[in-house]
């Protein structure tokens, strides 16, 4: 009897669990935000070399964040870590207008890719306290309103104050629940 | 204008030799051997670890490369090569940013940033210096094209010129009457006429003969009568050979027309490629950008998903105007769509009734149970009360 106990227990209460790549430019802000989703603090964080991984529960899923760097050299090898991503999120700098092109060639270059067709994507507009470009004006140069296809979600957000960033997670687990 | 990357094995052979000056083997920072980073627009190696508090700062006051992991474009190497270590440090020093007993600089202080500015400042114009010369190169094709026009050119010219001169007037003088117009043509002929002149006795000295060929019309659009009249007049030797001695203004002038040229071609090749995007796409692509329009309107807009760029009906005007000022917008509750269930009302509402009925299962069988372990209790109790009256009995026999 205790067997069929947990086992019920199970079904009702069982996380879903999800897969997230996280990727941007470097110094966009990818391991800030990784760390202050998963401790609620902010880190000053040194350039990734490789990859951070963490596991964020928040509403009864468990993101599984893949923090990649995003130096000009890593972000060759950003492909091997394409392979079963539900969900990709690509956090921009958006007080960099010089770099926004480079992050636009980046982002479409990847989002032809075969194994990222079935990821939802999540853009955090990061920096938004700089107040140099906002949501519609990054919407706009990443020329996401031309992907067909796939569903996106952009979202203003700051690390600092952690602004926005469960707002994006909302959408990624509404995405999960409905493809479920 | 984007600034190509340079090769990596440039990049390299440009790191070794900064890294000759023993300055620019230790952080400027803190100090450490063997820097592998830098902020570029200060021109300065740091180390691995002094590289997060650099990147806190944000790109725009310090934007940090790696040496051996990013590209890098001209305008940054060129950075580095005109900064150095100890030029910054010496100036940090100097401007009090740093002393012996605190090492910690304020990158983001007006005096670093200065500091900053200048040295940016100063390789834009190390860079304008280069660029003039490697656009010398089309200069010399243009030169060489003079040579072959002769009588056709004259026709050409004129044709050509007629347009502009109507600009001109436009732009100059939109009261003057038709008759001062004829005298302008008239006078702009005549000055074409001395440039063609002057070009056939210079063609004539060199070649000795006067071929025809055909000129083609690109070509002549290309040409610049104003410098063409201020090149002959100068020398008609530099012509030939077009050599570094020519007025640095004129190359100067020459670019930037140059530049701007191109800007306005890039202009009209975008506006002609997205015309006919939107014409081969059909409708798609100009709601998008209606929308995005719209978008642009307001400023309050932190969150947009892919479902407010769908295929919607005119309503969604009227929504948008009803999601202003919000912090984020739900495409589906934009669209009036079925909203995703939340796990907070629908959803978790189902979830507890299954387990509420699942729990009054249990508890069901629980009770069952429990009863007859209670019998079985009463029973064993029973038993009990029958053997102690038995063990009674057979006591008070033996006694």
């Amino acid at each position: 009897m205790g067997i069929q106990l947990s086992k019920l227990f199970d079904k009702i209460f069982n996380k879903v669990e999800m897969r997230i790549l996280m990727l941007g430019l470097d110094a966009a802000g990818k391991t800030t935000i990784l760390y202050r989703l998963k401790l609620g603090e902010v880190v000053q964080s040194v350039p990734t070399i490789g990859f951070n991984v963490e596991s964020v529960e928040y509403k009864k899923i468990k993101f599984t964040v893949w923090d990649v760097g995003g130096q000009d050299k890593i972000r060759l090898l950003w492909r091997h870590y394409f392979q079963g991503t539900q969900g990709l999120i690509f956090v921009v700098d958006s007080s960099d207008k010089e770099r926004i092109e480079i992050a636009k060639e980046e982002l479409q270059r990847m989002l032809s890719e075969d194994d990222l067709k079935e990821a939802a994507v999540l853009v955090f507009a990061n920096k938004q306290d700089m107040g140099v470009m906002n949501v519609t004006e990054i919407t706009e140069k990443l020329g996401l309103a031309n992907l067909r296809g796939r569903e996106w979600f952009i979202q203003g957000t700051c690390a600092l104050s952690g602004e926005g960033l469960f707002e994006g997670l909302d959408w990624l687990s509404k995405v999960v629940s409905k493809k479920k | 204008m984007t600034d190509p990357m340079i090769d990596p094995e440039e990049r390299d052979q440009i790191f070794l030799e900064l890294k000759k000056n023993p300055a620019n083997n230790r952080c400027a920072d803190c100090n450490r051997k063997n820097p592998t980073w830098a902020s570029c627009y200060f021109g300065i190696l740091i180390c691995y670890d002094c590289c997060a508090r650099h990147r806190s700062y944000t790109p725009t006051y310090s934007f940090v490369r790696s040496v051996d992991l990013d590209q890098w474009n001209r305008k940054q190497i060129l950075c580095m090569q005109n900064g150095g270590n100890d030029k910054a440090i010496e100036y940090f020093k100097k401007n009090g940013l740093i002393s012996d007993s605190n090492k910690n600089c304020d990158y983001k202080s007006n005096i670093a940033q200065r500091y900053k500015n200048d040295l940016v400042k100063k390789v834009e114009g190390i860079m304008a210096k280069n660029a003039p010369a490697q656009s010398k190169p089309n200069q010399a094709s243009n030169t060489t094209e003079q040579k072959n026009p002769l009588d056709d050119i004259f026709g050409n010219i004129a044709s050509k010129k007629e347009p502009e001169v109507d600009e001109q007037k436009k732009v100059e003088t939109e009261e003057q009457k038709t008759e001062q117009k004829q005298e302008v043509v008239n006078n702009n002929i005549h000055n074409v006429g001395q440039v063609i002149e002057k070009k056939v006795v210079f063609t004539s000295k060199k070649d000795g003969k006067t071929t025809k060929k055909g000129v083609k019309a690109q070509k002549v659009d290309d040409f610049d009568f104003d410098n063409l009249v201020i090149d002959d007049g100068s020398s008609a030797a530099k012509k030939e050979s077009p050599s570094k001695k020519t007025s640095q203004a004129y190359d100067f002038k020459l670019y930037e027309e140059e530049q701007e040229e191109k800007k306005k071609r890039e202009q009209q090749q975008q506006q002609n490629s997205s015309n006919t995007n939107y014409s081969s796409f059909g409708d798609d692509q100009k709601e998008a950008q209606d929308k995005l329009n719209k978008l642009k309107q307001n400023n309050n807009v932190k969150a947009i998903s892919s479902d407010f760029f769908k295929h919607q009906d005119q309503s969604s005007n009227e929504n948008f105007q009803k999601f202003n000022g919000a912090k984020s917008i739900s495409s589906r509750a934009f669209y009036g769509e079925e909203e995703i269930p939340d796990d907070d009302q629908q959803g978790s509402g189902k979830k507890q009734n299954i387990i509420i009925n699942k729990m009054s299962q249990i508890n069901m069988l629980k009770i069952d149970k429990l009863e007859t372990v209670k019998n079985m209790i009463y029973k064993a109790k029973d038993n009990l009360d029958v053997l102690k009256n038995k063990a009674k009995d057979y006591f008070n026999n033996w006694r």
